[in-house]
């Protein structure tokens, strides 16, 4: 047993509550009209920090924190400074709207996306379910209060409202589950849970709880079909928080689902690789036909989402279905599609943020774009980079997730998951080449079409992402598959 | 079994009674939405009543650990539920759930 | 030690009927007000459980956080939106009979897997450290021991818990400043003093209608003086720019 508190490998985390709070506390006595972009700025420094102490915290190792609840390895390092990267990022994104928010001096939404951060980091390194509960708790928190931020829209409300019901509906059903699990196991630590799954048989209330656990897990991360949510929350909440929300939670999701089936759950690896193979399907064909008739592409980008969840569980699935908790390829096909995933939806976001129209409202209608290759040439090969990416067409980077999940699948035999996952990519194709068909062989509207206004910020990101989608395949994408596979192993 | 003899099994049972009213009266009500957050919050409680009465049975005090913290969240949880009910009322003026209709496709 | 138990099975039968029974009418009664009653008597009965178990501090912590605050907070908000409460009467849906039937196998199932299992005697993980007291010292004796010490950063999580939930809550509820705000500046109240508030205004004798001038100075010393010793809200105009300094200073 680990004796000593040991916070050393934890003092990232520490640091970020430490000066989010601190900065509650300075804000609510700044006087200024600037303030909101001044805690925009202060946040973003903190972050910048953390990220430099989560990078010089990079061990080898295992290390552990809070007498074994709070674990630290390579693999979890990597997510995280993943989130704190896309944090930075969509908070850069968002500076407009924090300036259109700042009525009545409210200066809350950098902060709030701090704790949110707070919430997933803790999350991912927990080494047991209390201290899982709370991060995921501190992060849906946030989550909700940053879905209803924009107050005075109707839209905004009703997708916050929408979010913490069905959040806390998952929520309630997760902890239900890891109630019974902590009767079964008399410990709530992914170590003495394993053990006990282990030593004691099998019985009813295994299932049940294993079943509710992945109910819960499965609703945060939106996989089919607990998926109604997504588009409606999507397309209500402002565009930088769609941003947020379809980046940072997802990769802290879906890492912390991979740790809790691979460590506390490891010996039903049958039973649940089957269920979240099923879930896998589920939101690949629902992903896929769901987003064929959208015409916001905010909606259809949540639909994108789905699919890509889909894709994302297949490498777990695979580990569940050959029974091999420690595959490296399983773990680091994982991060790959991750990161690549979340650079495109990056650059689609960060150009959607600038789609105009001569009012300065925001256009999110796929019409709007129509003819804009003649109009912004430069943006519009962003644009096709990131849909080609996202279908998967070679040698954008899309493609090279893809092919890492479906190649592990493969090799455990799973034809009828990656037959699916093919035929559904082929029928995604439709819908993301569709907006490059709008944009390059739709007339430009005479009047009311798009002006794009994209900030400085925005076009640096969207070229950067464009950048790393597009020259994927020469250097970094051997180097990023090097980095993957030394840090799993 | 014997009635006179209450162990563990019993609150179990109470327990999964409170979670299946709550969780059956979240999805069958359509007009008020407060009533879906007091159904949550049964759900909440029937976990706490099973982690309690682990806790008991297995002598281990991570179970009222656990329970006292999920009173804590649960707390809050209300807090921005019920905050975010008062800002679509603001808007919406109803908090009907068969009125949240301004976000289809 | 048979009567004792008879009374022990009694007390968990009577509180168990009670609380599944109040449970239910939180779903099924009319009126939303009434739900949330029947949820405060769904929390005493749950904390009355918890106390029989031999688990007193969650059981008043239950008390107290719940039917003190968490539905106080709904009935505040039941009240504050509810207004008319004929409209949203009853209001199930139509495939009532489906969810309950669907209700009662999960119960069912539920109850059957409960039944069916006997937690082992031995246990894998035991740790002594997380082990009762109970004879030595009292259940919040043992918690206390172990929240601030094994679970501390638990204990500060949750602190960042509720640290969001009440962000959360101001940021998306304070509104902006209204026009007909009424507000207390207790400093500028104790401030005033006589020889500010009283204006004795020597009004010239003059030819064309003295008396209504007069008549009317008297009045406006009189309602000065009568505001600034009611030390009520002066909302009057002279100092409606003073006073709401705080919630000035709030929002700039």
């Amino acid at each position: 047993m680990i004796t000593s508190l040991n916070i050393t490998s934890a003092i990232p985390e520490i640091f970020l509550s430490i000066a989010s709070v601190a900065l509650v506390a300075i804000f609510s006595f700044v006087q200024s009209k600037r303030k909101a972009v001044q805690a925009l700025y202060a946040s973003i420094g903190v972050l910048i920090i953390t990220l430099v102490m989560l990078i010089r915290n990079f061990t080898s190792v295992d290390s552990h924190a809070f007498l074994g609840m709070f674990i630290v390895n390579p693999f979890i390092s990597y997510a995280k400074v993943l989130i704190v990267v896309l944090s930075i990022v969509s908070l850069l994104l968002s500076k407009k709207f924090i300036k259109m928010c700042a009525e009545n001096s409210r200066f809350e939404y950098p902060i709030v996306v701090l704790f949110a951060i707070v919430g997933m980091l803790v999350m991912i390194s927990s080494g047991d379910f209390l201290t899982m509960y709370l991060g995921l708790e501190l992060q849906s928190l946030s989550l909700y209060v940053l879905a209803t931020f924009q107050r005075k829209s109707l839209k905004s409300a009703e997708a916050g409202l929408k979010y913490v019901v069905l959040g806390s509906l998952a929520s309630g059903i997760f902890l239900y589950g890891v109630s019974l699990i902590y009767g079964y196991a008399d410990s709530i630590s992914y170590k003495n849970v394993a053990i006990a799954f282990a030593h004691h048989g099998y019985n009813k209330v295994v299932i049940i709880a294993l079943v509710l656990v992945l109910v819960g897990m499965a609703f945060k991360i939106s996989a089919a079909p607990f998926h109604m949510w997504v588009a409606d929350v999507y397309e209500g909440v402002p565009l930088p928080v769609t941003t947020f929300f379809s980046t940072a939670p997802k990769v802290a999701g879906l890492i912390i689902l991979l740790r809790v089936l691979t460590e506390p759950l490891n010996h039903l690896t049958h039973d649940w690789g089957q269920v979240v193979g099923l879930l896998s399907i589920l939101s690949i064909v629902s992903g896929g036909l769901l987003a064929l008739r959208q015409e916001n592409m905010k909606r259809m980008m949540a639909y994108s989402s789905v699919l890509n969840i889909g894709f994302l569980l297949i490498p777990i699935a695979t580990m569940g279905l050959s029974n091999n908790v420690h595959s490296v390829n399983a773990h680091v096909s994982i991060l790959l599609y991750l990161t690549l995933y979340v650079v495109a939806n990056i650059g689609v976001f960060s150009v959607l943020m600038g789609a105009m129209d001569e009012n300065k409202n925001s256009l999110t209608n796929l019409k709007s774009f129509s003819g804009l290759a003649s109009k912004h040439p430069f943006i519009a090969v962003l644009y096709t980079i990131y849909m080609l990416s996202l279908t998967g067409i070679p040698p954008f980077a899309g493609f090279f997730a893809k092919f890492y999940v479906l190649k592990d699948a493969l090799s455990a035999h799973l034809y009828v998951i990656v037959a699916f996952a093919i035929v559904f990519a082929v029928i995604s194709a439709f819908y993301y080449i569709r907006v490059i068909k709008v944009m390059y062989f739709d007339k430009f509207p005479e009047n009311g079409g798009a002006v794009m206004e994209l900030s400085q910020a925005g076009l640096v990101i969207a070229t950067i992402a464009g950048a790393i989608l597009a020259f994927f395949f020469l250097a970094p994408g051997g180097l990023l598959l090097d980095i993957l596979t030394t840090l799993v192993r | 079994m014997d009635l006179l003899n209450i162990n563990y099994q019993d609150y179990l049972i109470v327990s999964a009674c409170i979670f299946v009213i709550g969780l059956v009266g979240l999805f069958i009500n359509t007009k008020s939405l407060i009533r879906v957050l007091m159904c949550i919050e049964l759900i909440l409680l029937s976990a706490n009543i099973n982690f309690v009465t682990f806790s008991i049975k297995l002598d281990d005090l991570t179970g009222q650990v656990f329970s006292l913290f999920v009173l804590t969240v649960a707390a809050a949880e209300a807090a921005i539920a019920l905050a975010i009910l008062v800002v679509f009322y603001r808007e919406r003026k109803t908090i009907a759930i068969d009125k949240i209709n301004s976000l289809k496709g | 030690m048979e009567n004792y138990m008879w009374l022990n099975a009694l007390v968990f039968y009577v509180f168990a009927f009670v609380l599944i029974i109040s449970a239910l009418f939180v779903v099924f009664s009319k009126n939303p007000v009434h739900s949330v009653l029947f949820l405060i008597l769904t929390f005493f009965n749950a904390s009355a459980l918890f106390i029989l178990e031999g688990a007193e501090f969650i059981g008043f912590t239950l008390l107290v956080v719940y039917a003190g605050a968490v539905a106080i907070m709904f009935l505040f908000v039941v009240m504050f939106i509810d207004i008319d409460t004929h409209t949203i009467k009853g209001g199930l849906i139509k495939a009532l009979p489906v969810a309950l039937i669907l209700g009662l196998i999960f119960l069912a199932e539920l109850i059957v897997a409960f039944v069916s299992w006997k937690i082992p005697l031995t246990h894998v993980n035991s740790d002594l450290n997380l082990a009762f007291h109970a004879t030595q010292v009292s259940n919040i004796t043992d918690l206390g021991l172990v929240i601030y010490t094994r679970f501390f950063h638990i204990f500060q999580m949750g602190g960042l818990v509720l640290l969001v939930g009440m962000l959360g809550a101001i940021s998306l509820t304070l509104r902006d400043k209204r026009e007909d705000f009424k507000t207390q500046d207790i400093s500028q109240q104790l401030e005033r003093t006589y020889v500010n508030t009283l204006r004795i205004v020597q009004s010239e004798p003059q030819k064309n209608d003295n008396e209504k001038k007069d008549s009317e100075n008297e009045k406006s010393t009189e309602t000065d003086t009568a505001n600034s010793n009611s030390n009520s809200n002066s909302n009057s105009n002279k100092d409606s720019d003073s006073s709401s300094d705080i919630e000035k200073t709030g929002e700039k």
